[in-house]
């Protein structure tokens, strides 16, 4: 135990160290081009062989390439630009599908800007100290005690993952006369849900060698665009229960009543609606007719999400919204009923489906919902016991596993709930006579854990 | 092998065939580099592609580090290696690298992964992989690198900073213009690689004085501690306790008139400092000061030029042909070279070289040879003087440790030493020719009777080295003999010099051919005999008034006699095996290849070849340049719509409509755009164009009537002006 308390103590002090480092990196990499390694490596590598200047010349190289880095170098650093962006941006996006947009760019300075490039920069990718301490890459347990210890790789994985979105490259280069506005086209791909915030439009003024680049602000509003969650295929499921059906009708009937076929004419029985009354065929035959429709009728399944980063963490949240995400995605396209319940503050309801909202809504929502330290497990059971009379099931999502957790599902059990339980967790399943009928999705495996445990 | 973005592209068509050339042309390698240059080159002729993936470039690769072992392995075993060898070894990287370079060309695959050039990475790499983790392999194209190394590599070894210079200028520009592809300016990119080029220049310079003036306050202050030391000629004995002879094959050397000479001399030394014989310099003071046109730095001097590939020691020789003595020496050449000749050579014909210089000591060298080999005429006078300057009282010079072993030695045969500190007040005795044959004879007797010669001696941790050659182990190889006899003879008034060089013992297959290998290498002394001895007064001017006029002793009209005393059968004469048999085939064959060559016709239409087809390649290049050039403005950048435009078969009559009517649309298909600008009565060619591309069969038919038919059309048209501005 004191071993272990140790190496996070070490891992924190490394997370430091790597952080500071990857910030020069950063720094270093946006400025500087492969072209300008290759010609430094090739100095040093020119300079070591041609060190003996009585038997050979390669000093003229040497030299020569010496000063290319020098004058691409100053060139970029005095190269200026006054220039303008506006985003026309799509209104929301889903996470690792690329998205383009187009801008327009103005300069408004008195010169004119030739082979310059634009690019969005997105916020920093590096991960916070709880990923970096908790949060492990693929196959890290059989990686050595040195790569373990020092998880390097751990970071480099963390790295690669990056922040919200990545820009999928600078725009093409461009010239701009004095005053002049173009249109140009640039590219992002989401990596997490939610808003994002587009605020870091950059111009590259690169040297004539493409050595090296100046990075000038580009005066522009910030851009949001809204990122649904990332979803996953789910195998074929039935949610049986025994609530009752409940009725419904066609979602985009202009009429009020009661949707479905009409099948036939029958006699009037007490209790039939007036409004189903056939008055022509009472009229030809003197007795009270009515109409006969099919009857439609659709299951309500309860979808709760725990938002609670109690025993959890921002990643396995993410997870569990997605897979959130995957159920609403996949009972879009059946006829039912869908209330999303969870706990921002306070315990929240969003119902969709036939003749409710659309389930986009439910997209939305869960693209905007945070996580919270709160865990409010009582509020929440509350509110799922409300709609229990109604609900033919429910779908929980887990974030994470613990005690609260193990209770409130005791407590939804108790009332006779039927509960598909899905709990996002770091690692193996854990050892525990509570987690029976749960399933257990490994936070970085979750896709296979969905297919195999479906 | 999950492919990611490829760092670099490939270099342009041409651009390594020529850097290979230059290398070919620096290196004096022609036909090495021209090889080169077809091999990388070819890529583009061929469509030979092998998908190598990680394994095939790991192999390539360890195939470079095996070529670099043997290569390195090959310099360390050269007994006569000198620094300079490493140089060669590294100008000639390229082609110890050219396995992961060829992979690359040849190669199916974008690029050469980074793992490739780390065992680790790879181990690594292929342990992810067996437990399931994510691997990213990063590719990257290897030829702008490798273009790099060659430049580097053409810089080595060569002293044509001039030529080198201009070369990377216009290779490197050439790369840096093609891979600054994307947003590139020419005006801006010309300007600022002019600035590069002109700091370069005066980089460069500040660099080279800076490095001159350090070796030169370094060599100053050690010419300060050792006035006389010159470090350019020196050799040491007994170093190496258990002497490796080589049998490779070094010089051949044809008898042409006159007797075969029983031995060539590479160098003498006159300077003994234990086992460490060293060649002083001249007396600058003297009669011997070179003359500042001469100077050809150390102790050497340019030797007179008789002709344009001819040298001699002494005016009078200019258009003499009468020697006594001549042959023809042949060999492979590096940039500096001693070349073995007879005792009394006076003349060098066919030597094609940036230099040929001597020392005071008679040692010739041949600097920036043309060519790597070289058939070079040696004429000599063995009844006169050549190189060697007359002996001087450092000739006579014994080391104090070693005289009292020497007298002792001298006792034991019946001689007796002179008292060496003391004799210069006067004249030394005269030793006369007899006196001095006599001593040999004495000596051989001694040699032959009481020492035995083994290629295993140990007397490197001796403090007196002779003398215990002499008088404790008499023991030792022709290095010891030949110092032991160099000092006695001096320590009985003869001077003498100890002599390194080859003795001409076995004959080879030609006429007159003799060959002379590494295990031909022989130590022996040579002797001055018949001169007199006076003082002689340097005849340059005083620096200060008042100052004492410098004297010398010097002995005149004697002559150079080379005396060998090491016993005979030293010699390992048994016959080659088949492999060096192998080896002397292929010495023979690179010289006689080299030479062929470098011969006046060959070479001049080498010349031209190679000149006609750099002058072809770089118009090629300078037209490829103007044609793909940036023709669009603001927008850059080599799209996938530029390229498909590039390649259209109507691109020509493309770019004539687009002056009248405007550019064709991003997007917009050729025929489309064709109806919509075409006056009604030319509305057929847009079908016409359709058929000759998209339909089956006959296209190349359809194509050159569509082409015919363009002509008629722009004629037709010839009444649309062009639009202003486009």
């Amino acid at each position: 135990m004191e071993a272990r308390s140790h190496v996070r103590s070490i891992q924190r002090w490394l997370y430091r160290i790597y952080r500071q480092g990857s910030s020069a990196g950063f720094l270093v990499r946006r400025r500087v081009k492969p072209v300008a390694w290759l010609l430094l490596s090739g100095v040093g590598v020119s300079m070591m062989m041609g060190a003996n200047l009585r038997e050979s010349q390669v000093v003229a190289l040497s030299a020569l390439m010496l000063a290319l880095l020098v004058v691409g170098a100053v060139w970029a650093f005095f190269r200026r630009a006054n220039v303008s962006g506006v985003r026309c941006l799509p209104e929301s996006g889903s996470v690792d599908h690329e998205l383009r947009y187009q801008v327009r760019v103005t300069n408004w300075g008195k010169t004119a800007l030739y082979g310059i490039s634009f690019t969005d920069y997105s916020d920093d990718p590096r991960p916070s100290e709880w990923e970096f301490l908790n949060l492990k890459e693929p196959g890290e347990e059989t990686r050595n005690v040195f790569d373990r210890v020092f998880a390097f790789y751990r970071w480099k994985w963390l790295n690669d993952r990056g922040g919200k979105w990545t820009t999928t490259g600078s725009s093409k280069f461009i010239s701009l006369e004095a005053g002049e506005s173009r249109e140009i086209s640039l590219g992002l791909l989401p990596r997490r849900r939610g808003l994002l915030r587009l605020v870091n439009l950059k111009v590259e003024l690169p040297d004539p060698f493409g050595l090296f680049q100046r990075l000038r602000p580009v005066a522009n509003e910030a851009g949001e665009i809204l990122v649904i969650p990332r979803r996953y295929k789910l195998p074929p499921f039935d949610l049986r229960g025994p609530s009752e059906l409940k009725v419904g009708g066609e979602t985009a009937s202009t009429v009020r009543g009661e949707g479905g076929e009409f099948m036939g004419l029958r006699e009037y029985r007490p209790g039939d609606s007036l409004r189903k009354i056939h008055w022509k065929a009472w009229a030809r035959t003197g007795q009270p007719i009515v109409k006969e429709f099919e009857e439609i009728r659709f299951p309500r399944y309860g979808l709760v999400l725990d938002t609670s980063l109690d025993e959890s963490g921002p990643e396995l949240f993410e997870e569990a919204v997605s897979v959130a995400a995957s159920f609403v995605s996949t009972m879009e396209r059946e006829q039912c009923l869908l209330d999303l319940m969870f706990v921002r503050e306070e315990p929240e309801v969003f119902t969709a489906g036939r003749g409710v909202a659309r389930v986009d809504r439910l997209m939305e929502v869960l693209a905007r919902v945070e996580g919270s330290d709160e865990k409010g497990y009582h509020s929440l059971e509350r509110l799922i016991l409300k709609y229990a009379a109604e609900m033919t099931a429910c779908v929980v999502v887990l974030s994470g596993w613990s005690a609260e957790r193990v209770e409130f599902l005791a407590g939804l059990r108790r009332a006779g709930l039927s509960l598909q339980v899905y709990a996002i967790g770091l690692g193996q399943v854990p050892d525990s006579e509570a987690l029976g009928g749960v399933r257990w999705l490994r936070w970085n495996a979750v896709q296979e854990d969905l297919m195999k445990n479906g | 092998m999950k492919q990611e973005e490829v760092m670099f592209q490939a270099p342009p068509r041409l651009l390594m065939g020529v850097a290979f050339l230059f290398w070919g042309a620096m290196q004096q390698q022609a036909f090495a580099g021209l090889i080169a240059a077809i091999l990388f080159e070819a890529r583009h002729w061929t469509t030979l592609r092998w998908a190598f993936g990680e394994k095939g470039f790991a192999r390539a690769w360890q195939l470079c580090i095996l070529f670099l072992i043997v290569s390195a392995v090959g310099v360390f075993q050269m007994e006569d290696r000198d620094p300079t060898d490493f140089l060669v070894v590294l100008s000639w990287m390229p082609f110890i690298l050219m396995p992961i370079g060829l992979a690359q060309q040849y190669a199916s695959d974008l690029g050469v992964p980074m793992t490739t050039f780390s065992f680790i990475a790879r181990r690594k790499l292929s342990l992810d992989r067996q437990l399931g983790r994510p691997v990213q392999v990063r590719p990257f194209q290897l030829g702008y690198p490798f273009l790099t190394l060659v430049l580097i590599c053409s810089g080595i070894a060569v002293d044509d900073l001039l030529s080198y210079s201009i070369g990377v200028v216009l290779l490197l520009g050439v790369a840096l213009y093609k891979m600054s592809d994307k947003g590139r300016r020419p005006k801006a990119w010309a300007f600022a690689y002019f600035l590069a080029v002109s700091l370069a220049v005066g980089m460069a310079y500040g660099v080279i004085s800076a490095y001159d003036y350090v070796m030169r306050m370094t060599s100053s202050g050690r010419a300060a501690e050792s006035p006389d030391l010159s470090i350019e000629t020196r050799t040491k004995i007994g170093q190496v306790t258990n002497l490796q002879q080589s049998k490779s094959i070094r010089w051949r050397y044809y008898v042409k008139a006159g007797e075969k000479p029983e031995r060539l001399r590479l160098a003498a030394y006159n300077w003994s400092l234990g086992n460490d014989w060293r060649a002083k310099l001249r007396s600058r003071d003297y009669i011997e000061q070179i003359a500042p046109e001469r100077e050809a730095g150390g102790d050497f001097e340019n030797l007179l030029p008789a002709g344009e590939l001819s040298y001699v020691f002494d005016e009078a020789d200019l258009d003499r042909r009468d020697f006594g003595t001549s042959g023809r020496l042949e060999g492979l050449l590096t940039s500096q070279t001693i070349i073995p000749m007879a005792l009394g050579t006076r003349r060098i014909d066919d030597l094609d070289a940036g230099g040929v210089a001597a020392n005071s000591m008679g040692t010739v060298q041949v600097n920036q040879p043309e060519h790597g080999a070289a058939s070079i005429q040696l004429s000599a006078h063995l009844g006169l003087p050549a190189g060697d300057h007359s002996p001087s009282d450092r000739d006579m010079e014994v080391p104090l440790h070693e005289e009292d072993g020497i007298d002792e030695f001298l006792g034991k045969i019946g001689w007796k030493g002179l008292a060496l500190g003391e004799l210069w007040e006067e004249a030394p005795p005269v030793i006369s020719e007899e006196e001095a044959k006599e001593l040999e004879h004495r000596l051989r007797m001694e040699f032959a009777t009481r020492f035995k010669y083994s290629t295993f001696s140990d007397f490197s941790r001796s403090e007196k080295p002779i003398s215990d050659f002499l008088n404790i182990q008499p023991v030792g190889h022709c290095e010891y003999f030949a110092s032991a006899t160099t000092m006695l003879m001096r320590k009985v008034g003869i001077p003498a010099r100890y002599c390194v060089g080859y003795v001409v013992r076995e004959r080879g297959k030609g006429v007159d051919e003799w060959i002379l290998r590494g295990s031909h290498a022989h130590a022996w002394c040579q002797i001055y005999v018949g001169g007199t001895w006076r003082k002689e007064e340097s005849d340059r001017k005083l620096e200060k008034p008042g100052k004492r006029k410098l004297e010398e002793w010097r002995c005149r009209g004697g002559r150079w006699v080379e005396v060998d005393l090491t016993p005979s059968g030293w010699l390992d004469e048994r016959p080659a095996g088949w492999i060096q048999g192998l080896s002397d085939w292929f010495q023979k064959f690179r010289t006689a290849v080299i030479l062929w060559f470098a011969g006046p016709v060959v070479s001049s239409v080498m010349n031209w070849v190679i000149g006609i087809f750099g002058i072809g390649l770089l118009i090629y290049l300078i037209l490829k340049l103007m044609m793909t050039g940036n023709r669009n403005g603001g927008l850059t950048g080599n799209s996938w719509d530029e390229r498909v435009r590039a390649q259209n078969s109507l691109r020509s009559f493309e770019r004539w409509l687009a002056k009248r009517v405007g550019p064709r649309p991003v997007a917009v298909p050729m025929s489309t755009w064709l109806r919509a600008h075409l006056p009604t009565e030319e509305k057929g060619l847009a079908e016409q164009y359709e058929a000759a591309v998209f339909s089956r069969g006959g296209n190349e038919q359809k194509l050159s009537a569509l082409r015919d038919q363009l002509v008629r059309v722009r004629k037709r048209m010839g009444r649309y002006k062009k639009t202003p501005g486009r």
